[in-house]
């Protein structure tokens, strides 16, 4: 597939359109995202670069809500409880759905649902909870179905939440990291992350008959310091519009230990410490 | 005949807008002409009550507040303008069962504040990423006592003129006008003189916007593209 090599050139001036504005009346092309048509034009309709890919034209806005895409990790945030599913704020067009028949239940063991779960669903997650969850398939209005059927995903615990942009996470082959300085990493696509103590995956397994539990372990004081420091890191690479990656948090969590945690968040520190992140993404790669 | 600020009949105020500068908003942009301000924030397409949800297309509201007081009836009404006007610019079959806010703040009301309102609602769905049809630019003229006509009155021009007209146009003016206002006693040679006024000073306005988005994506294109 032939990729518009024009993308890479830096002079995207005179690609960039307003909505309404006429992109072409050639029948050749076929129009996708951010165009409508009317009569044999296409037009744009939204601000943005126009990409062209062989026949098929659409414009890319920058800013765009997170759209989910099957097989996406996402953390999310239950908001409302209902019949047999719970919704859940993915930071998206609509709230996902999470089914009662998409979710582990405790123990471990496959046992059938029974109506008391059902009767009981607060149990398992309840309003303002926070779950780790993968994108199974759509609804026919657009609204993404999550499941947690793996012992990894399901209710988070022991961190804190910060909300990034969408565009800055990359989708990756795993999005549970363990930084080095104890601390683990969960990167939503959808832009929400959410950075805890590290837990061994032997004692996850081990708590099968607690995944749902609400209680935290205990977390010292310097376990909460790194916890807040990669928080902080994160969010400077947000403001900055690094992308956040494992790798790009490292780099910011080392960079940055010459500072307190609290210091990371005034603008000239975030600026210098981004520039030696990227820096030394650059050389890296 | 002079007006206030010593302007030309047919000169409008100087425009002014930034794009984005609310951070949890969507979309946010604030349009200025002259004294008149209005800031504009939009959140969609997002989460909508099952009370509003529409089956097949996205649930437009709009909340405006002016500059001092409560809303009163002549803010619900400019509402229901702003949200009429973009019903049917915003492509709305595209995002089913979501919900898209347009929330308007009048920062500084010197007259022609309807039409600022429009303008900041279009630049702020822009910046949202919000598909349109076209971009919907407004202007506003009054006739003062003795037939002279002015554009983009102030405030004072305004509450002495025999009438006042707002038009909405979008990109193609020659198309018609999307939206139109007009209030007090006129004669329709007068309503016609207005309406082609208008549709230049639409024109203009509309070059002004798209030169300032075009601005704002050249520049981020090559933030993002460098990072």
């Amino acid at each position: 597939m032939e990729v518009d090599t024009e993308t890479q050139v830096m002079d995207v001036t005179a690609r960039i359109v307003t909505p309404g504005s006429a992109i072409t009346s050639d029948p050749g092309f076929i129009r996708g995202h951010g165009t409508f048509g009317e009569g044999p034009t296409i037009y744009s309709s939204v601000a943005g670069v126009i990409e062209r890919i062989n026949k098929l034209v659409s414009v890319r806005s920058l800013k765009q809500r997170y759209g989910g895409e099957i097989g996406d990790i996402v953390v999310g945030r239950i908001t409302e409880v209902a019949a047999k599913r719970w919704r859940v704020d993915v930071n998206s067009r609509q709230d996902g759905v999470l089914l009662l028949s998409s979710i582990n239940l405790p123990g471990g063991i496959q046992r059938r649902k029974s109506e008391s779960d059902e009767l009981q669903m607060r149990t398992f997650f309840s309003e303002g909870d926070l779950v780790f969850a993968e994108v199974q398939s759509y609804f026919a209005d657009g609204a993404l179905s999550l499941h947690t059927r793996s012992i990894q995903y399901g209710k988070l615990r022991n961190g804190t939440f910060v909300a990034v942009f969408p565009q800055l996470v990359p989708r990756s082959r795993t999005h549970f990291h363990t930084l080095p300085c104890g601390v683990d990493v969960v990167l939503g696509v959808n832009g929400y992350i959410w950075i805890s103590k590290h837990v061994s995956a032997a004692k996850v397994e081990a708590n099968a008959e607690h995944i749902y539990s609400d209680k935290n372990e205990p977390i010292s004081d310097e376990e909460r310091e790194s916890i807040a420091r990669v928080a902080n890191c994160v969010q400077l690479l947000n403001r900055l519009y690094v992308k956040i990656t494992e790798t790009s948090i490292i780099f910011a969590y080392e960079e940055s230990l010459g500072h307190a945690p609290k210091d990371l968040l005034a603008l000239d520190v975030a600026a210098e410490l981004a520039h030696s992140v990227t820096g030394r993404l650059r050389q890296q790669s | 005949m002079t007006r206030p600020d010593r302007r030309d009949a047919g000169q409008i105020r100087a425009l002014h807008c930034v794009l984005g500068q609310l951070s949890r908003a969507d979309g946010s942009a604030q349009f200025a002409a002259g004294d008149s301000s209005v800031l504009c924030g939009v959140y969609g397409p997002v989460d909508v009550r099952v009370y509003d949800e529409k089956l097949d297309r996205a649930h437009i509201e709009v909340k405006l507040r002016p500059a001092t007081g409560l809303p009163n009836t002549k803010d619900k009404w400019t509402e229901s303008v702003i949200r009429s006007t973009f019903e049917r610019e915003i492509l709305c079959h595209l995002h089913p069962r979501t919900l898209v806010q347009i929330n308007v703040q009048v920062r500084q009301d010197d007259g022609a504040v309807e039409a600022a309102a429009i303008n900041a609602a279009t630049l702020a769905l822009v910046d949202a990423g919000i598909p349109l049809r076209t971009m919907v630019a407004a202007a506003t003229c009054a006739v003062l006592p003795g037939g002279a006509i002015v554009v983009d009155p102030t405030l004072e021009e305004a509450a002495g003129a025999q009438s006042v007209h707002t038009f909405a146009f979008g990109g193609d003016t020659a198309g018609g006008p999307l939206h139109v206002d007009s209030r007090g006693d006129f004669a329709m040679d007068e309503y016609n003189a207005c309406y082609d006024i208008c549709a230049t000073t639409a024109e203009r306005v509309l070059a002004f916007m798209r030169s300032a988005v075009e601005g704002k994506i050249a520049k981020e294109a090559l933030l993002v593209g460098a990072s």
